[in-house]
């Protein structure tokens, strides 16, 4: 008896010792934790300030991709949920606004409806999120500025639209990049946990 | 580090009625290995090893309860909805002398819903036990939930925590019964590869039965690996 369990107890302990090759191959993915507001860059939290009452709730996270650092704030405001990133140092990079699909002009949703129509055989929205970045490149310290003061003019702007779809050949949750006039720009799966702990 | 003090609270308010009830109720230790792979995005397969130990009996033949290899395999219908099936064999006592033998075959559709990397996952199986001495049938429902305690996508090298019921009845042509399983659990996510889950279950047995309500009190230690 006494062999069977010292089996079963060191088997997990050999299959857990940490091998590098097993932790390498996800090295380059995105990886976020949450932080605290004081380990925000002080020029992101100066930006959130102006607009912000630091007594009031959001939350915020440190992301890595292996190359490149960046900040994420994530707040209500105004009846949205907004998820505002910043480089290493502090510079906006985009801030991304959650909305409803019914939102979207009629004639932008129709264009990326057909699109996705073309797309899937199937699908379902389950995540729409107005992407605001800036036309040019330094104008970046105006972006959350004219997003406050929905002076879109100068503004880039992109939908990322999540949704469940299937075709013959696939099926899954899908993230679709469409620029303002329902381009498609982008499209790439959302790879899911296995399920194999709760199904 | 709120989560994990959560965390530990349920971890001891799920002890306590464990010491609480540890004159009369059953103690196990369930150590589980499992593997997954899938052939397309729709087909997957899964096949685990589960081992039942008795912790009263740790010193002496009864302690393993049974050994259970399974296989199982599931269609996904669409991104949120799955079908499938599978195949339990389960060797009881295989240390004593008698030893006896179950074949499960089971059928079970599932719905999952995430919010960001949080998942609920309701799952309704079906059952066919065919013992050595005996038939039973058995009808399962089970609410899942598990989600990353350190922001709102789960990274390699993070942990979750996982929170399940299920309720089940269990009958043939004589009898009927019904039993709850509430778990809760920690989970060590490695990569998208391999993970490790530490689980606390209270089993509440024989609702129905003449003789009282059985209590079983299960730890497990389950180790996942998905190609």
């Amino acid at each position: 008896m006494k062999s069977y369990y010292q089996i079963l107890f060191l088997l997990p302990i050999l299959t857990f010792t940490p091998d590098g090759s097993l932790f390498a191959q996800n090295t380059k993915d995105e990886v976020e934790k949450s932080i605290s507001r004081d380990a925000m860059p002080a020029n992101a939290l100066s930006q959130i300030n102006q607009f912000w009452n630091e007594e009031k709730k959001a939350d915020f996270y440190r992301q890595s991709n292996g190359e490149m650092i960046s900040y994420e704030a994530k707040l209500d405001w105004n009846g949205y949920r907004y998820s505002i990133e910043f480089d290493a140092i502090g510079s906006l990079i985009n801030v991304e606004q959650l909305i409803d699909i019914q939102e979207l002009p009629e004639a932008l949703r129709n264009t990326i409806t057909e699109e996705i129509d073309k797309q899937y055989t199937r699908f379902k929205f389950t995540r729409i999120q107005r992407q605001f970045s800036a036309s040019e490149e330094d104008e970046n310290d105006e972006i959350l500025e004219n997003v406050l003061e929905e002076d879109f003019d100068d503004l880039k702007i992109r939908y990322e639209i999540e949704v469940d779809a299937q075709n013959k050949k696939e099926l899954g949750s899908f993230e679709l990049l469409f620029d303002e006039n329902g381009n498609l720009i982008q499209k790439r799966k959302i790879v899911r946990r296995s399920l194999d702990n709760i199904w | 580090m709120n989560f994990l003090k959560s965390w530990a609270l349920l971890a001891v308010a799920t002890l306590l009625p464990v010491c609480a009830y540890s004159q009369q109720a059953e103690l196990i230790w369930n150590p589980e290995v499992s593997y997954s792979w899938k052939s397309s995005d729709r087909l997957g397969f899964n096949t685990k090893l589960s081992i039942f130990n008795s912790i009263r009996d740790f010193d002496n033949k009864g302690a393993i309860e049974y050994i259970e290899p399974q296989f199982t395999f599931s269609y996904g219908l669409s991104a949120g909805t799955k079908v499938g099936g599978g195949y339990y064999y389960r060797l009881s006592t295989p240390l004593i002398d008698g030893y006896q033998y179950e074949h499960r075959f089971l059928q079970q559709i599932g719905f999952i819903s995430y919010i960001n990397d949080r998942r609920l996952a309701h799952r309704l199986r079906l059952e066919q036990r065919i013992r050595s001495s005996s038939y039973q049938n058995r009808l399962r429902y089970r609410l899942s939930y598990d989600f990353p305690l350190e922001g709102e996508q789960l990274d390699p090298g993070e942990k979750y925590l996982i929170l399940s019921d299920e309720m089940m009845t269990a009958f043939n042509k004589d009898e009927a019964d019904a039993e709850n399983r509430a778990t809760v659990g920690m989970g060590w996510y490695f990569n998208s590869k391999q993970k490790f889950e530490l689980g606390l279950q209270y089993r509440t047995q024989d609702i129905f039965s003449n003789g009282g309500i059985s209590h079983l009190f299960l730890i497990s230690t389950s180790y996942y690996l998905n190609r």
